[in-house]
């Protein structure tokens, strides 16, 4: 009970670690509000152009506040007229045709007409409202009012509960949550699929290689692990892709959301080969290790000299005891396979997390990055914390 | 907490070490302390593409951002000719030129990269190693911390959140190097700081400094060599991997951006060889650094040699 209750405490302490880690990362290397937005951040002090009935208005060291009327209620705005708002004592930071005048938030502010503006003068052009509103929103989803501390709290609450904050560069909707909920099935499916097609390949290839141990044929085999291992995942996807999907059009080149699910599934068949090869080479070789060491024991000489044909034995005697090292190695490696599945996904063009996190790349959309980070590394503490937990019910040694 | 060996975080240190050092699977072959011509042959295209990275700028390659139309071959990209090696791209770039520049910035990365993480990582291994203790845990549980992150997912976050130049890439990846680097310096280290040499300077009134350079560091630098080619490698592959996701460094080419500009279904359709061939040239870069750094730690490995 001890033990399960100090396991349990380690992977609660690694899960706040990571979490603090990815969180803080984001809220130290620069400012955390530019981190969230990008340049959009920046809005609250932009001054730049006014575009007043189709004439330009260049932001100029000389400003047009000379002639203003304030009014209360500016419902009214004539042509060569210029809404200017401003905000405490700041100088004017906005201006506005009529058309746009509903958008417009003051809060605290002052509303005047510039009515003396006439197309060649230089207005100060504020931030847009939308992008103010942005500011506002990731301000309040992140609290980055708060000392860093609470904001860790508040933040972490909120992304166990299920709020990854709005999608910043689609006006914040539909939340990150439903992008999450709508990507993260492919990417485990192809993870799943993956994993399998890894052990179909590695299980009769270490067999095989290993019944046929230091033969020529062995030594090719690890040699083969040998260059597959060498070769990047995205280079094997790349290879993949122009010899079985271009050259042989026997895969399809690319995902297609809305088909069928068999149909999907043939699609994923190639990232997920990507995948598993290097996988496959891994375990293949660990497993073709153990299946010698397990071959020179004696209950295999025993089960041969009882006349067990060598099928037999390899299968039903020599691999179980084999399999021990494997399942721990399969289960850490799902972790570290996560990784190549984001890549392989871009290459075949599956919406998974992957292409998220480059759309999000694109897109200066952070906290689809921050999500998506952080759902990865849970995984993959969550992943070694089961292998762990089967490991010690199979191997009651582990425990002391 | 004491057991940092039990925890989860350290069945996956132990797996971000074996990733980093490919496969340490021990094999059943009779050892023989002989690098062998194959280990020379890695070493030989390893001088190779160094010397070629570093003399770039002044062998007779075309310039990799020129655009060569020639009208006797019609529109680009070029299919591989004796005028163009490995082909042109789609704006008639040479590929070859841009493979070895792009050498450079990969080679730069992955070297940087590693030196970061043996210089963080090994130092503090070393005195994690030595002194044990609370400084032990401390260093050992942020080892744990770090290695329970997968690495991309590390390295996706910084990279997104800071500028994404040359320097700054190359530190993140060696970021990512610094646990699996520690763990290997501080395991040889323990492994060494009870040996009589070490006993034997303690005793002679040697002090922490002259005992953890001139009796330990000799002893932990050989094996963190055979890393270093191994870590180098995952490093360049590294950089390619983020070059998929768009985060790689921006400005200069690197192998990984120039595969992703040749990776298009329309590109491989029609010119397969804009990325097959900086494929090509890195596959045999990191299988050199594998079979390189794989036979190093077989040769300097004081316990197989034993046996």
């Amino acid at each position: 009970m001890n033990y399960w209750l100090q396991r349990f405490g380690t992977s609660v302490l690694l899960l706040l670690s990571v979490s603090a880690l990815t969180f803080g990362a984001m809220n130290v290397l620069g400012d955390p509000l530019f981190n969230i937005l990008g340049p959009a951040a920046r809005s609250t002090e932009v001054r730049g152009t006014a575009q007043i009935e189709g004439y330009a208005y260049q932001a100029g060291k000389g400003n047009s506040t000379v002639g203003l009327v304030v009014v209360d209620e500016a419902d009214e705005l004539a042509p060569g007229q210029a809404l200017l708002v401003s905000v405490d004592d700041e100088l004017p930071m906005r201006t506005d045709t009529i058309a746009a005048l509903d958008s417009v938030t003051v809060e605290g502010g002052l509303v005047s007409i510039a009515d003396s503006v006439t197309p060649g003068d230089s207005v100060f052009n504020g931030p847009d409202p939308e992008q103010l509103f942005k500011v506002a929103q990731a301000e309040k989803e992140f609290y980055l009012d708060k000392p860093l501390p609470e904001r860790y709290g508040r933040w972490l609450g909120d992304f166990v509960t299920g709020d990854m904050g709005p999608q910043f560069s689609k006006t914040g909707e539909p939340p990150v949550t439903d992008l999450i909920k709508e990507r993260l099935p492919r990417s485990v499916m192809l993870l799943v699929m993956a994993q399998s097609l890894a052990t179909a390949i590695a299980i009769p290839w270490s067999l095989w290689s290993a019944s046929k141990a230091n033969k020529t044929v062995d030594k090719l085999s690890t040699f083969s692990t040998f260059l597959i291992i060498a070769l990047p995942n995205f280079a094997l996807g790349v290879i993949l892709k122009y010899v079985f999907a271009i050259k042989l059009s026997i895969f399809p080149q690319t995902f297609n959301a809305s088909d069928p699910f068999f149909s999907r599934v043939w699609q994923m068949f190639l990232p997920a080969l990507t995948i598993a090869l290097p996988a496959a080479a891994v375990y293949q070789r660990l497993l073709r290790t153990d299946l010698i060491t397990t071959l020179q024991e004696d209950f295999i000489l025993m089960a041969r000299s009882k006349g067990v044909s060598r099928r037999n034995v390899l299968l039903k005697h020599a691999l179980r005891p084999s399999l021990f090292s494997f399942v721990t190695v399969f289960g850490i490696n799902t972790g570290a396979l996560i990784g190549g599945s984001l890549i392989a996904e871009t290459i075949f063009r599956v919406p998974g997390l992957g292409s998220a996190v480059v759309e999000a790349v694109a897109t200066e959309d952070f906290p689809i990055v921050l999500a998506i980070v952080m759902i990865v590394a849970t995984a993959f503490v969550a992943v070694n914390v089961v292998v762990d937990v089967v490991y010690s019910l199979i191997d009651p040694r582990v425990r002391r | 907490m004491t057991d940092p060996a039990g925890t989860p975080g350290a069945q996956a240190a132990t797996v971000g070490a074996a990733a980093l050092a490919e496969d340490a699977a021990p094999e059943a072959e009779p050892i023989t302390r002989r690098l062998g011509w194959a280990f020379w042959l890695c070493v030989g295209w390893l001088v190779v593409i160094v010397m070629a990275a570093v003399l770039a700028p002044w062998l007779p390659l075309k310039d990799p951002d020129a655009n060569l139309v020639n009208r006797d071959l019609g529109r680009p990209p070029y299919s591989p000719s004796s005028d163009f090696w490995f082909g042109s791209d789609l704006d008639a770039r040479d590929v070859f030129s841009r493979t070895i520049f792009g050498a450079r910035v990969s080679l730069t990365v992955g070297f940087v990269a590693i030196a970061f993480g043996m210089l963080i990582g090994g130092t503090l291994g070393i005195l994690a190693g030595y002194f044990r203790g609370w400084l032990d845990r401390i260093i050992s549980f942020a080892f744990v911390v770090l290695l329970s992150f997968p690495a991309l997912a590390l390295a996706i976050l910084i990279t997104s959140l800071i500028d994404r130049g040359l320097l700054t890439i190359s530190l993140t990846l060696g970021f990512l190097a610094i646990a699996p680097v520690g763990r290997l310096a501080r395991a040889t280290t323990i492994q060494y700081s009870d040996r009589e040499f070490v006993v034997a300077a303690r005793s002679l009134g040697a002090r922490h400094p002259r005992i953890i350079i001139r009796e330990l560091l000799p002893n932990v630098v050989i094996p963190m060599g055979a890393l270093a080619l191994l870590g180098m490698a995952v490093a360049i592959v590294a950089e390619g991997g983020l070059a998929f996701l768009g985060l790689s460094v921006e400005k200069e080419e690197t192998w990984g951006k120039l595969i992703l500009l040749g990776a298009g279904s329309r590109e491989l359709e029609n010119s397969p060889w804009i990325a097959m061939a900086p494929i090509l040239i890195l596959f045999l870069t990191v299988l050199a650094l594998n079979f390189a750094g794989d036979k190093v730690r077989a040769y300097f490995d004081v316990k197989e040699a034993a046996l």
